[in-house]
């Protein structure tokens, strides 16, 4: 009985720190571009889409590729293996999570974060003038 | 008003009900009728503001903030009942509304189990917390008091803002009515555990509430199930299973709940493991509140696909407060009998029943655990970082999978172990057809294509847990089929296992431009996008015909900019066996039937692009030229010598400007060598290739790869004049096949029909008068 309890236990310390382990490889650390350049592990950028900047989606290829400035001002390309994501136009900002090769960031994952219009009273009002 | 007035009703008299049952329980016995009485109106109250609710809804009162935010005037009928539970106050309302009900019924079964006075208390004060919730965020509030001073009193908007178009869809109108009932239900199992505790009762209670139990995770697995098949449906995630917060949330009371049927199954049998089922109960619930408070706080806020409404400050702690509250009493609680609670001694050996059902219960367990560690990862990393991140999805594939193995294992041991000891040579002897099958099954599809080892010893077990079960199962339907349900479950969930490794393992998945009017091959479908129309004021419908041998159909997929989400939806078209379209086109069922049991064909728009003029295959077909090796084309010999680029030229490139690009080609054509030079200009990004005469022949410059040294030409008969062609439209789409996606929904099935059977086996025995 006594073993069993030792095995037990060696047992659920082993998943534990196996989460544990997968718990910090999959976390997906928010970086600046300037910190990104320099991990070959996969992170995330938040920042603004450049609108100036050319951005176009590539049917041969299935990419979409754009120009991201983050917080601080440092501006990257941005190739992500995808269409277009939803929301882009009007996105207050972007998430890209991927890695930083060769000067490009290869996105492979895109979230759009919006200004929240909805439960706000300025949809009402065009009825009321 | 008089939805108010009713939330306020079914407030204090369920408020009064579960101190009156409370009282009751500490001996003041004359309560417990009053309190009885109390919770009816408590519930009919709730019925009532419920109705007024689904009232206001049908009559289009948009002067009322929670109408006029999700529905409006163009839906039909059902639509329109479903944004009852479109918004976050709708849906607890939903809740509180089942909560009722389900009080009634369980009031009637404690009544008959001789323990209502404590089960009520404890339940009715879940009621109590859900009404407060609503009193804090009513649906019932008018939209100037929402935005007091913008919109003036008695304003009647004369539409409301509609339904988000991802709701429009059957699946959506039936998901939260099943999965609410799940979450409503788990309250039960949980106010058994806390009666048992508060009776010093401690044996006999999970007999009445193991059909609870079931019922719970019936429901909350008919819901997840009916939420995945939404997803892979309507969302076009290419998927049922996205490891989304929403849909972990209801994932891991569900896993909790199924492993507590395990260790309840041994309690009733030996009265082992008290503590552990108490404790499960307790959990089940608890996981319940804590999933809500993530999917409804907006604590998850930035870091999922899903945008999370925060609900104010108030429903903020009142989630928070409800979570130590229940925890409080749950726990607090169990660890104050902690050592009165008799300890039966466990069989302990390895091949008993017993123990396998614990193990069961215990991976479960684990698996719940990786899942809401997961999913909390914001908050994690929030605390132990700064910043809120969200754990990448292939941690939750990384982490079940090894437990995925183990489990399908014990699906199949423990089928076949006896209570307290099963003799090693019986075991061997019905251990043996299992194992040769899944042996034999797992080394063909080692043969067709499982190359890695993991995923090799996930079928050998799955396909073990199937083998075993379905013998039990053959077995037992002979003898007395009442007796079916846990067999038949496991039988599901191996089909449902070996679905899912084939489904998302094995697929294929490639991006097709599909220019108009012109046939692509992809999977032995030929694919041709034939034009678009819209089919109501937002929705575009892009067609393509899919062909194969003498069939052909039309494959609406659609893709619009959506108002109400402010961006571009897209829904995929899925040729599989659960096609709606069956019913309006009688050719479909036998295509399908033909060609999808094995492999679903789903096609999910991309884009549509207009290509400028130029479309590669117009032009004669592609060759793919390596540089300085010769290719004989008919007559002709190619050789790609290099890449033609003007200095002019690269710096426009790199400054993102237009420009043109050369490839130098030698040609030698009967006897005589030449080399010509067709270019490609590249107009804002779309490529205009400039073709040049070869002979009789026309040599276009279609593509190219640097680094590969490599470019595509297209070799034709120049019957087109590029540049005066109008531009084409290309329809960008990701075709996949999904081999054996039908075991999913099958495995599905068949396991929710398990649950059924075993339930109804659980609620006969509590009918019975125990044997003792």
């Amino acid at each position: 009985m006594k073993l069993k309890i030792v095995v037990g236990s060696i047992l659920i310390a082993g998943f534990i720190i196996f989460g544990a382990y997968s718990f910090m490889e999959s976390n997906v650390k928010y970086v600046t571009i300037e910190e990104a350049k320099k991990t070959t592990k996969k992170v995330q950028i938040v920042g603004e889409w450049v609108k100036e900047k050319e951005s176009y989606y590539d049917a041969r290829t299935n990419q979409f590729v754009f120009y991201l400035k983050d917080d601080n001002g440092d501006i990257v390309k941005v190739i992500h293996h995808g269409a277009k994501p939803n929301n882009f136009e009007i996105a207050s900002h972007v998430v890209v999570k991927g890695h930083y090769v060769n000067g490009i960031f290869e996105s492979q994952e895109i979230l759009t974060k919006c200004p929240s219009k909805y439960q706000s009273a300025d949809a009402l009002k065009q009825y009321q003038n | 008003m008089l939805g108010r007035i009713l939330i306020y009703i079914a407030f204090t008299t369920a408020l009064f009900a579960t101190i009156g049952y409370y009282l009751g329980f500490r001996g003041r016995k004359n309560l417990i009728n009053k309190a009885r009485i109390s919770y009816h109106i408590s519930a009919l109250s709730v019925v009532l503001a419920s109705a007024f609710l689904l009232y206001l809804i049908l009559t289009h009162q948009f002067q009322y903030t929670y109408v006029w935010s999700y529905s409006s005037r163009d839906l039909s009928t059902p639509l329109l009942i479903s944004t009852f539970y479109a918004g976050q106050e709708g849906s607890f309302m939903l809740w509180t509304f089942y909560t009722a009900i389900l009080g009634l019924f369980l009031m009637s079964y404690a009544r008959r189990n001789g323990y209502e006075p404590e089960v009520m208390s404890v339940y009715s004060l879940v009621k109590v917390f859900l009404l407060l919730i609503l009193i804090v965020k009513s649906p019932f509030e008018y939209i100037w008091e929402t935005w007091p001073g913008q919109v003036h009193e008695g304003f009647v908007p004369p539409d409301g803002r509609g339904l988000n178009p991802l709701l429009q869809n059957f699946w959506m109108v039936i998901h939260p009515p099943i999965i609410f009932i799940g979450f409503a239900s788990m309250a039960i199992p949980y106010s058994h555990a806390i009666t048992a505790l508060l009776r010093r009762e401690y044996l006999t209670w999970v007999k009445p509430a193991m059909p609870w139990t079931i019922f719970s995770a019936l429901t909350l697995g008919a819901g997840l199930a009916i939420g995945g098949f939404w997803a892979y449906e309507t969302l076009g995630w290419g998927g049922f299973w996205g490891w989304d917060p929403v849909e972990n949330s209801s994932l891991v009371p569900w896993l909790i709940a199924v492993g507590t049927i395990h260790t309840m199954l041994v309690q009733k049998r030996t009265g082992a493991f008290v503590r552990w089922n108490l404790g499960m109960s307790i959990l089940a619930f608890i996981l319940v509140l804590y999933s809500t408070f993530l999917t409804r706080s907006g604590v998850l806020g930035d870091t999922s696909v899903h945008s999370f409404v925060d609900p104010g400050m108030w429903v903020y702690s009142l989630l928070i407060s409800l979570i130590v509250i229940f925890t409080a009493i749950g726990f607090g609680l169990l660890f104050a009998r902690r050592k009165e609670i008799p300890k039966v001694k466990v069989e302990s050996d390895l091949l008993s029943r017993e123990y396998n059902l614990f193990l069961a219960s215990v991976i479960l367990v684990i698996i719940a655990g990786f899942v809401i560690a997961g999913t909390s990862s914001p908050i994690i990393t929030k605390i132990f970082q700064g910043k809120a991140s969200a754990v990448d999805t292939s941690y939750y594939n990384k982490t079940t999978l090894p437990l995925g193995i183990i489990m399908a294992l014990l699906i199949g041991l423990a089928q076949v172990m006896w209570w307290r000891k099963t003799k090693p040579e019986a075991l061997m002897k019905t251990l043996m057809f299992p194992t040769a099958a899944s042996t034999i099954f797992t080394s063909i599809l080692i043969i067709v294509g499982v190359r890695e080892i993991l995923m090799a010893l996930f079928v050998l077990t799955s396909s073990f847990a199937f083998f075993v079960n379905l013998r039990i199962a053959y077995k037992i339907a002979r003898g007395n089929p009442k007796f079916i349900g846990a067999s038949l479950t496991h039988v599901g969930v191996a089909l449902f296992l070996l679905g899912v490794i084939a489904s998302t393992k094995y697929d294929k998945t490639q991006v097709v431009s599909l220019p108009k009017d012109q046939p692509v091959n992809v999977y032995g479908y030929k694919l041709t996008y034939v034009g678009n129309q819209k089919i109501d004021k937002e929705r575009v419908a892009y067609n393509v015909r899919v062909e194969k041998g003498e069939d052909s159909f039309i494959a609406p997929l659609q893709m619009y900019f959506s108002e109400y989400n402010q961006g571009v939806m897209r829904h995929p078209y899925i040729f599989s066996l659960l096609n709606y379209d069956i019913f309006s086109n009688p050719k479909l069922p036998a295509f399908l039937v033909k060609n999808m049991l094995m492999n679903d064909l789903y096609l999910s728009p991309m884009s549509l692009e207009k290509s400028g003029g130029f479309n590669p295959h117009s032009t004669g077909e592609l060759i793919i030229l390596d540089k300085g090796k010769e290719k004989t084309i008919g007559d002709y010999t190619l050789k790609f010598i290099r890449f033609d680029m003007t200095p002019d030229d690269m710096a426009k490139m790199m400054g993102g400007q237009d420009f043109a690009i050369g490839a130098v080609i030698e040609v030698k054509y009967k006897g005589k060598t030449q080399q010509v030079i067709p270019k490609i200009h590249y107009r804002n990004n779309n490529p205009m290739p400039e073709p040049v005469k070869v002979g009789d022949k026309q040599l276009t410059f279609v593509n190219l790869n640097v680094e590969g040294n490599q470019i595509a030409v297209s070799f034709g008969d120049g019957g087109i004049n590029l540049s005066e062609s109008e531009p084409v439209e290309v329809l960008v789409i990701e075709a996949s096949v999904k081999p054996f996606i039908n075991l999913v929904w099958f495995g599905v099935i068949i396991v929710l029909a398990g649950f059924i059977i075993s339930m109804i086996r659980r609620i006969s025995e509590v009918k019975k008068p125990s044997k003792v």
